[in-house]
């Protein structure tokens, strides 16, 4: 089976869209944020990340399906935050309506709110990798009439994947895989820069923090808590100054790249072309969204060349790959750069 | 009634605790492959989680021992340490709590197995479950109390936010970090009725999570001090002595 190649698609320019369905991209997704949220939530909401892929423009974002529809391309809509609160119903009404009428393929999604509560939709859902699918007993539990395909996480073992798809005991689900272009170095899927150059200046705050404050308090407090609500505490038996160690220590060998140690698949997206292809999964969505487009192209030829070459070799993926400053070594220097500048804005 | 719960880690967890707090901590590199690759009595452990347990059982009114690990399935107790456990808690007149993590293939069948051994053992279990997958597993034992633990308890973390929310904070958005996946009335709805759940865990934020058990006819769990963030098969512990 020929694996899909999905694109997501951020908002793209017009002439560059074009120019990516001519190189061969059949498969795009595409997420929105409604002004309205922008304005309610500011920066605060981590679903937020600029140039996600997520469309702010309506009517550029029509404009933009119509041509993947008349090119005959398929298109997903990501609707994919953690969580979508009660409160905001009426803003996942509006996106469903949106994708019921512009033919979206399936909404992506990792709130399994949205899984029991949309029991009737004629579009279906494909459960995003956030759902963190580990065993193929998940895919029991979540057999849904509405659910037509579950990417699995980008965290899991070639192993775990493996088992997933040969015991999935539901043959007609459609199992992808989605994959960075750019590695990252959390099994989160958080951006790399985003998180790293937060993560250490926080944790020496952090520190300080916990070093000053008086852990008895604390549990006097929720020792009260418990009593008012009916609720149900549990407390870890691990001193502060050693989870802080543990903490500072995590993020010393992270960034060394201990997350590049056993069969983890997902050092570099394409990198790990050689070792998921013989999975066969049906889709196979390669993140793109961060880069810029001149890397997108770039990105999207070797995409186009490796599909084009049945079962390749670890060589001929290698050989795609051979250029300079786009491998891994360059994902590790661009973080220690920004690692490095912010700890030295930090003073 | 309120509980007062404690999280007693694995016996290999507690045994590198018990000689990090004997080596005042010294974490050099060397010293942790060093420690690694000793091999380790495994009463020695169970001496140290006495110590711990008669600790906090003097300093707080425990009611319960949360047994086994919520991240990591490799860390599951093995068959002789759960028994060990329930000896240990009985002798404290505590309850236990059995801890899962998202389980893969393998490790699921192996939770099985413990799962019997705790309906046998106690007569009314407790298991808090961190993976959609072994929901699965809960018809099969009917004595069996599911928890929903906190990896899948979706709620605002952000460690920008660690030890309080900014002060300029607008309503609305301490509104939206307040949100948590336990307000959904239909997820809650949906975990009671298909799988009996009726508490879950979360995280205990600065900012106050909108779930209110009381008025959702649950009961919750709060964990403290330390809040899951995020998982990873990087593991600081497995990996030390890596080269």
């Amino acid at each position: 089976m020929t694996p899909i190649v999905g694109l997501t698609l951020s908002e793209i320019p017009m002439p560059d869209l074009e120019a990516l369905i001519k190189l061969g991209f059949r498969t795009f997704y595409f997420g929105i944020t409604f002004p309205e949220w922008q304005q309610k939530f500011n920066r605060v909401l981590l679903a937020h990340r600029d140039s996600n892929g997520l469309a702010t423009d309506f009517l550029g974002l029509v404009e933009r399906l119509a041509i993947l529809k008349e090119k005959g391309c398929q298109y997903f809509l990501s609707l994919d935050a953690p969580f979508y609160p009660d409160s905001e119903s009426n803003f996942v009404e509006t996106a469903i309506q949106f994708a019921e009428k512009n033919e979206v393929k399936g909404i992506i999604i990792s709130d399994l709110n949205l899984v029991v509560t949309y029991t009737d939709l004629h579009i279906p859902f494909y459960l995003s990798s956030a759902i963190d699918i580990q065993n193929p007993a998940t895919l029991s539990v979540l057999n849904q009439p509405n659910i037509k395909g579950v990417f699995l996480p980008t965290k899991s073992t070639l192993t775990a994947l493996g088992q997933i798809i040969h015991y999935n005991p539901n043959k007609t689900l459609e199992i992808g895989l989605s994959m960075w272009a750019r590695d990252c170095l959390f099994g989160s899927g958080q951006c790399q820069s985003d998180c790293h150059m937060h993560r250490v200046p926080l944790c020496r705050k952090v520190m300080k923090r916990k070093l000053e404050c008086d852990v008895s308090k604390d549990l006097e407090f929720i020792t009260s808590l418990t009593e008012n609500t009916g609720q149900h505490a549990a407390v870890q038996p691990i001193s502060e100054k050693d989870q802080i160690r543990f903490l500072n220590r995590s993020s010393y060998w992270q960034n060394q790249g201990i997350a590049y140690a056993d069969d983890f698949p997902f050092e570099c997206g394409l990198c790990a072309w050689e070792k998921v292809a013989p999975l066969a999964p049906q889709y196979l969505d390669f993140n793109l969204s961060n880069l810029p487009i001149d890397e997108i192209h770039h990105y999207s030829r070797v995409i186009q060349k490796l599909i084009k070459t049945e079962n390749p070799t670890p060589k001929q993926c290698q050989s795609a790959l051979n250029r300079p400053g786009m491998c891994q070594s360059r994902s590790r220097c661009l973080y220690q750069d920004a690692f490095e500048t912010k700890e030295s804005t930090n003073g | 009634m309120a509980e007062l719960c404690i999280v007693v880690p694995s016996l290999e967890k507690a045994q590198l605790l018990r000689t990090l707090t004997l080596s005042q901590f010294t974490t050099t590199q060397s010293a942790w492959s060093e420690y690694l690759n000793q091999n380790h009595d495994a009463n020695e452990s169970l001496t140290y989680l006495n110590d711990v347990v008669s600790y906090f059982s003097e300093t707080l009114p425990l009611t319960r021992l949360y047994i086994g690990n919520e991240f990591c399935e490799r860390l599951l107790p093995s068959e002789s340490e759960l028994r060990a456990f329930y000896e240990l808690a009985n002798e404290n007149k505590l309850k236990i709590t059995l801890l899962s993590a998202p389980q893969t293939h393998d490790s699921i069948h192996n939770l099985r197995k413990l799962l019997k051994i705790l309906c046998q053992l106690d007569p009314e279990p407790e298991l808090v479950v961190n993976d959609l997958g072994t929901l699965s597993l809960i018809s099969a034992f009917p004595t069996l109390k599911p928890i929903l633990g906190r990896t899948l308890t979706t709620m605002n973390k952000i460690p920008q936010m660690a030890a309080r929310p900014p002060r300029d904070l607008t309503k609305s958005q301490i509104f939206a970090i307040s949100e948590i996946s336990l307000s959904q009335e239909k997820r809650l709805a949906w975990y009671k009725s298909k799988y009996g759940i009726h508490r879950f865990e979360c995280d205990a934020t600065p900012q106050r999570p909108s779930y209110s058990p009381r008025k959702s006819q649950t009961s919750g769990s709060l964990y403290i001090p330390w809040v899951y963030l995020a998982g990873s098969r990087c593991c600081e512990l497995a990996g030390l002595n890596l080269p």
